[in-house]
């Protein structure tokens, strides 16, 4: 019985010896065969890269090789990269050889990857015929999927997407990160602010922070009543530091007084350091004596923030500040980290 | 980004003496204090979170580009 079983276990060993050889032949050749069809890939790239030029210049569209579709590939690396009429040549050759018609339908293809890659491209390509298609994909099972789409929409820059992009921010059973739709929706531009101001109305506290946050980012002057009107009325701090921050960024004195109010020590601390960062952005002198009291501030970072936003009004702000130890080391401490930044005030006082 | 993330791009250029004083500026979603914190602690001169408009982009790369040429000329 033990000379059969050492029989056995011997051509067991065999066994898993002559697959693990097997395995590892077959890897090898994979390997070789992925190699020289890269290489051979490389090779009809590089013969097509002179086809790409005389394309550019095909007015006539005479230029349609069939079949390969290494001049394909070149076009699409290119495409983000490019603008006005080589853009709009591109776009039409791949249009012609049926490049977007392919992916349109590949949209609802079995495979995220290429549900994905394909809102990718029709969005590098501006194929606006595709939007409504790519709408849709914001609400697909894949995360992959949705930032493709979302990241589609914003190349494809058309106002009508805007209200799509903020849903997708407020749904969270399938979710597409803040920066990814941010990004989109200022990609879009200022033809979005319409729709970025009507959000200023939402009920829901994360619509009007995100909002306020974008308009700001798109410095939309036209927004400012809206805003300073909702700084009035919100309830809500984390919006309330957002509309601060966004009229910053917006830098109109007209919402100084509105914004200054938030600097006392009844609001929270993220509140009192986006008010402080936003007068410096504004750097409207009627701010200088708000910011003054907020260096006496209990929070470092806002005192810090005070004393770097007066630097921002005038570089001689600070030298009423000596009168406080504290006040004095973030009036001192602002204006080394101001030395750094800027070369032509290094001589200020404080 | 396939293989490395920011963060060990930003390490690895850090470790190489070619790239050990360039200008890193970090782009990124993540938004948390604690994402900020490994972003600086890889290496990275300034982190920039999404989103962001051009104009601050391009004022975050002003004044990064200003500050080795400062500290060069300070006495």
């Amino acid at each position: 019985v033990i000379q059969i079983s050492n029989w056995f276990i011997t051509l067991v060993l065999l066994w898993l010896a002559g697959l693990t050889m097997f395995l590892v032949g077959l890897t090898a050749a994979a390997r070789i065969v992925r190699g020289l069809r890269e290489r051979r890939r490389t090779r009809r790239i590089e013969r097509a890269q002179p086809l790409l030029y005389e394309l550019m210049d095909d007015e006539e569209g005479r230029i349609a090789p069939a079949g390969d579709d290494a001049l394909d590939i070149l076009v699409l690396a290119l495409l983000p990269r490019l603008r006005g009429a080589d853009r709009t040549q591109l776009c039409r050759f791949l249009d012609q050889r049926g490049v977007l018609a392919r992916a349109r339908r590949r949209l609802d293809a079995r495979t995220a990857v290429t549900r994905a890659e394909s809102a990718e491209l029709l969005g590098g390509a501006g194929d606006h015929e595709a939007s409504s298609e790519i709408t849709v994909l914001l609400r697909d099972r894949d995360l992959r999927v949705r930032i493709a789409a979302a990241r589609a929409l914003g190349r494809l820059g058309h106002p009508s997407s805007t209200p799509a992009l903020l849903a997708a921010y407020l749904d969270t059973d399938r979710p597409i990160g803040r920066g990814t739709l941010g990004m989109a929706i200022l990609r879009i531009g200022a033809s979005a602010a319409p729709t970025l101001r009507t959000g200023l109305e939402s009920e829901l506290p994360a619509a009007r922070a995100f909002c306020a946050e974008l308009l700001g980012h798109l410095g939309d002057l036209d927004s400012l009543p809206a805003l300073l009107t909702l700084l009035e009325d919100e309830r809500e701090d984390t919006v309330r530091a957002n509309i601060c921050r966004a009229l910053g960024r917006i830098g109109s004195p007209l919402s100084t007084k509105a914004i200054a109010l938030y600097l006392s020590g009844e609001h929270p601390v993220v509140l009192r350091q986006s008010a402080a960062w936003a007068l410096g952005t504004i750097s409207d002198p009627k701010a200088r004596r708000s910011l003054l009291n907020a260096l006496h501030d209990p929070d470092t970072e806002v005192a810090s923030t005070a004393a770097q936003a007066l630097l921002d009004i005038s570089p001689n702000s600070l030298s009423e500040a000596s009168c406080c130890d504290m006040a004095k080391v973030h009036a001192d401490d602002a204006l080394s980290s101001l030395r750094v930044r800027r070369p032509a005030f290094s001589g200020a006082a404080t | 980004m396939p293989r490395l993330t920011g963060l060990e791009v930003c390490t690895a250029m850090r470790a190489n003496s070619d790239f050990a004083a360039t200008t890193i500026i970090l782009l990124t979603a993540r938004a948390q204090e604690a994402d900020l914190q490994r972003g600086f602690a890889a290496g990275a001169n300034d982190y920039i979170t999404k989103p962001f408009s051009p104009r601050e982009l391009v004022s975050r790369v002003e004044a990064a580009l200003a500050k080795p040429l400062i500290l060069a000329a300070a006495p």
